[in-house]
């Protein structure tokens, strides 16, 4: 049967060690719910306990970006996280965030101020995205090179147009580009 | 207890670009003639014929002005496929690499842009790392590349090794 694994997932051998060292009541990718919270309230008060066990923990995939607003000492999509827990009264300390933002620990201060109720942060680059598992190899082939440079331009972002831009003005033709404007 | 409505308006860190650097969209749809294949191909997980042909892979990051250094797959790739790379990204990107093993190259290219915080000055100084490599010759860029062969080899170990590396930690430290 076909499963689904979002590239925003802890790979299955990282989700098996935590399972080895906790209690793992869920385990989801954030970036499921960062446009619907309310359906990760609903999917969570599946799970909702009256009483927590030590290493009960709930594992959040933290690997897509956030939304920041200027001044706002969080991202948005963190502090609704938190506001789930709050609502449906599970402690903190049962949030297990797996995350590729290395020092997020600073933002999870904020909105976990007692250090006797924090989730655990990991941080690691083990994610669907980041590890293909198998790899091909090739030789380096220097001798190929025929292009200075290559710039493959995802997504529309401002450093995005900033660099091509850029590249358009001055290298366009020591760089291959391409762009992806939809 | 409210949820906070995230839309791409909600990404002010992003509006980062002022007046001094031209950022107009990009509407018109380029490829290189070089550049084929499927997006899974240009994953890290095949490797692009095409990477071959060029010395330095221009990496665009999801996110730029952002509290963290962020890594994606984007990074990884000219690891995957062994060649020479700028990031732009935020700051602390090549730092974190250096942090998991990875060697970079900066005996070859100005990566001072890594440190620098201001994204407006991080941009001007990528510019001109990028611009100084691109615009040598060929010859001496193939030259650079067979002189960083083993930090490519090396690096392509690392990312081979990642996860084991990273559970290995988590047994560690958790």
């Amino acid at each position: 049967m076909f499963k689904y694994t979002s590239p925003y997932e802890l790979t299955e051998n990282y989700k098996t060690a935590l399972q080895s060292k906790y209690c793992v009541l869920d385990n989801f990718s954030l970036a499921r719910f960062d446009s619907n919270f309310e359906l990760l309230e609903k999917h969570l008060s599946n799970i909702v306990k009256s009483k927590y066990e030590p290493c009960d923990r709930i594992v959040v995939d933290h690997f897509d970006t956030d939304y920041y607003l200027n001044g706002f000492p969080y991202g948005l999509g963190l502090h609704n996280l938190f506001t789930v827990f709050r609502k449906l009264d599970i402690p903190l300390y049962v949030m297990l965030l797996v995350t590729n933002h290395y020092g997020i620990a600073r933002e999870v201060n904020c909105l976990a101020p007692d250090p006797c109720d924090r989730p655990t942060i990991i941080e690691t680059l083990i994610s669907n995205l980041h590890y293909a598992g198998v790899y091909n190899d090739h030789n380096v082939d220097a001798d190929m090179i025929s292009i200075p440079g290559l710039c493959m331009l995802g997504q529309g972002r401002v450093h995005r147009h900033a660099i091509f831009r850029f590249i358009e003005s001055e290298l366009m033709t020591h760089i291959a580009v391409s762009t992806n404007p939809s | 207890m409210t949820y906070i409505v995230t839309s791409p308006f909600t990404r002010q860190n992003e509006l980062w670009a002022n007046g001094s650097i031209e950022c107009r969209p990009v509407t018109e749809k380029y490829c290189h003639p070089i550049i084929s294949g499927t997006k899974g191909e240009l994953s890290t997980l095949n490797h692009a014929d095409f990477y071959k042909y060029i010395g330095l892979d221009i990496v665009t990051e999801t996110v730029y002005n952002y509290p963290y250094p962020y890594i994606s797959e984007k990074t990884l790739r000219p690891i995957a496929c062994k060649r020479l790379f700028v990031v732009v990204a935020a700051p602390g990107v090549l730092s974190l690499l250096h942090s998991k093993g990875f060697e970079t190259f900066s005996d070859v290219l100005d990566e001072s842009y890594d440190t620098i915080q201001d994204p407006h000055e991080r941009f001007w100084q990528l510019q001109k790392t990028i611009k100084e490599f691109v615009l040598q010759p060929v010859e001496t860029i193939i030259d650079i590349v067979k002189l960083k062969t083993p930090a490519l080899e090396h690096n392509f170990e690392v990312l081979k090794k990642l996860q084991d590396i990273e559970l290995q930690n988590l047994n560690d430290s958790y």
